[in-house]
């Protein structure tokens, strides 16, 4: 009798410590980063709430048509981006008029898009799933479609306790696996933490980076939440003047998010528009291609001079900013249950 | 034991029913009743209406919200209503009215609110309720709560199918379409009768020159000057 009850007693608190490990707060980032702006504490990462936002993430039945999911254009194992067109393109083929963002780090921005017209992480994926040109739903027939599916209904209850379906738990939920999209063990971070030694190439190219570079692109997430105009030329058959269409300020006019340069091996094309295919184009506009105008970036108004060693070593420190432990993290990948449920 | 039980039974009892006598008896409600009309005629959908200028209208939606429900009491306090931001469409008779409760002994003298969405709620993320931004009044492009949706169709509108659309909304500066609305309340009253007569905004847009405004901005703003408008108490 005892020894029943003694397994009863172990099997129950077995269970409640597994039930605790599931509603643990599981964001966590190195303790020398900068305080995250996106606040947890409204929306508690737990592994349940990851789960549901990776399901939801890889899952096509959030566009129209159920062909194109969030993952179509942003793919892993480029940094969460997509690499096979300048544009970035939805349902029926339809061509966007953007590049798409890789997805790195998302806590600590305070806004999205390359014009920065999302002022919130939880509400980013509104965007894309909207866009007539990338998904084409609505948040609501999303909704209705989810709540069909039992194996939802199980993940919305095992995230919120509560197997409703709603707008704000689809995004809550997305929020939940997006924010996780941390990347922090690249060489550079490694050699930050003094676990590796650098090459005397890559530290020559830190050196040229932290002079030409690093105003925008600071460290330790290579980017400043900020908007600029690089120099680029206008392309005339986008006509995009990037952050002036939120602003409506002639100041911001050819303005475009400074976007994080990790995993920058992996994440090409380059710029808004995807112009530039490899990072020595990347490097030869700095330093060759900046076409002045009103709102050109200060930092860019004197030119950038890099003899062509100098330009090979930055292009290496570049590639010490690749984080494949992030890049193949198998906990970040397709979720094989998607396959059978229906 | 079982006496003990019975006394105890009994305590919980009386606790329960003096708990529920007492807080009737310290709460009032009164309502918040929204009626549209169009020339107080009563506003249905799909239904025909002609504006001052000659115009056939017909309606398709007409969505708002009011949000940050405030009174202003006899002692010159306030008694704020804290999360009240509620989704008014005017073709869901369940959205059209709202019940507030009060301490009984406070006499209001003002109710005050505002149409649209404030800029911190407009910023604070996913919210629930009203606020889902699966209730289609959220922007996804850029961040924001459409204030204000008035759709239609009229033979005045050159626009494709002849369709208006006026999605009115924007939290920034120096744009801000929230507008606020605040009227005197006769503390006997138990409801206050919201009357929106449409008319008043069509009667001022001119279909031919402006039936689509669909981004926040100055025409935004200018646009939420003339909904204010619409609403005044019966």
């Amino acid at each position: 009798m005892i020894k029943k009850i003694t397994c009863f007693i172990g099997g129950i608190l077995l269970l409640s410590f597994i039930n605790l490990k599931a509603k643990k707060n599981i964001f966590t980032y190195p303790e020398y980063w900068p305080k995250p702006i996106y606040d947890v504490v409204n929306n508690p990462v737990t592994e349940d709430g990851f789960q549901l936002g990776r399901a939801l993430f890889y899952d096509p039945r959030l566009s129209k048509d159920n062909t194109v999911s969030c993952a179509s254009c942003h793919l892993q194992a480029s940094g969460f981006t997509h690499i096979d067109h300048d544009l970035s393109h939805g349902i029926e083929g339809k061509i966007g008029t953007r590049n798409s963002l890789a997805i790195m780090n998302t806590a600590w921005s305070n806004s999205f898009m390359w014009d920065g017209g999302i002022n919130h992480l939880e509400v980013q994926a509104l965007a894309p799933l909207t866009s007539d040109v990338e998904m084409a739903e609505t948040l609501e027939n999303v909704v209705r479609k989810l709540d069909t599916i039992p194996f939802y209904k199980d993940l919305f209850y095992k995230a919120f306790q509560d197997s409703t379906i709603t707008g704000q738990r689809v995004l809550l939920g997305l929020t939940q696996f997006t924010v996780m999209l941390n990347t922090y063990n690249s060489k550079y971070d490694k050699y930050i933490r003094k676990e590796v030694v650098f090459t005397d190439q890559e530290k020559n190219g830190l050196k040229l980076f932290r002079n030409h570079c690093a105003t925008c692109h600071i460290e330790p997430l290579f980017a400043n939440n900020e908007f600029k105009n690089n120099g680029l030329a206008v392309d005339t058959t986008l006509n995009d003047y990037g952050r002036m269409k939120i602003t409506q300020d002639s100041k911001d006019s050819l303005k475009f998010k400074v976007p994080t340069l990790r995993n920058i091996q992996f994440t090409k094309p380059y710029m808004h528009d995807g112009r530039f295919e490899t990072l020595q184009e990347v490097i030869t506009h700095y330093t060759n291609g900046i076409q002045h105008s009103e709102t050109l970036d200060e930092e860019l108004k004197e030119a950038i001079v890099l003899t062509p060693n100098e330009k090979v070593d930055l292009l290496v420190f570049l590639h010490t900013l690749t984080d494949k432990e992030f890049l193949f993290d198998k906990r970040f990948s397709f979720p094989k249950e998607l396959i059978t449920q229906k | 034991m079982k006496d003990d039980l019975k006394t105890i039974s009994c305590l919980c009892c009386f606790m329960f029913f003096s708990m529920l006598l007492f807080s009737q008896q310290v709460k009032k409600e009164f309502k918040i009743v929204i009626k549209p009309v169009f020339n107080g005629e009563k506003l249905q959908q799909k239904h025909w209406y002609v504006s001052k200028t000659g115009d056939s209208i017909q309606f398709n939606t007409v969505k708002f919200y009011l949000t940050d429900f405030k009174f202003e009491l006899a002692n010159n306090t306030y008694h704020e209503i804290n999360k009240s931001s509620y989704l008014i469409d005017v073709f869901n008779e369940s959205t059209l009215f709202q019940s507030f409760e009060f301490p009984k002994n406070k006499k209001i003298k003002e109710v005050y609110f505002s149409l649209g969405v404030n800029g911190n709620l407009s910023e604070s993320g996913a919210l629930s309720g009203d606020l889902d931004p699966a209730n289609g009044m959220y922007w996804a492009w850029q961040s924001g709560y459409v204030n204000i949706k008035i759709e239609g169709v009229s033979p005045s509108c050159p626009a494709r199918k002849n369709k208006f659309t006026f999605h009115i909304g924007g939290f920034q500066e120096p744009f801000p379409t929230l507008r606020a609305l605040r009227y005197p309340f006769n503390n006997n009253q138990k409801k206050l009768t919201l009357v929106v007569d449409i008319a008043t905004f069509m009667d001022e847009v001119n279909l031919k020159d402006n039936h689509s405004v669909m981004i926040p901005g100055e025409e935004a703003s200018g646009v939420a000057n003339t909904a204010v408008k619409m609403f005044s108490l019966k």
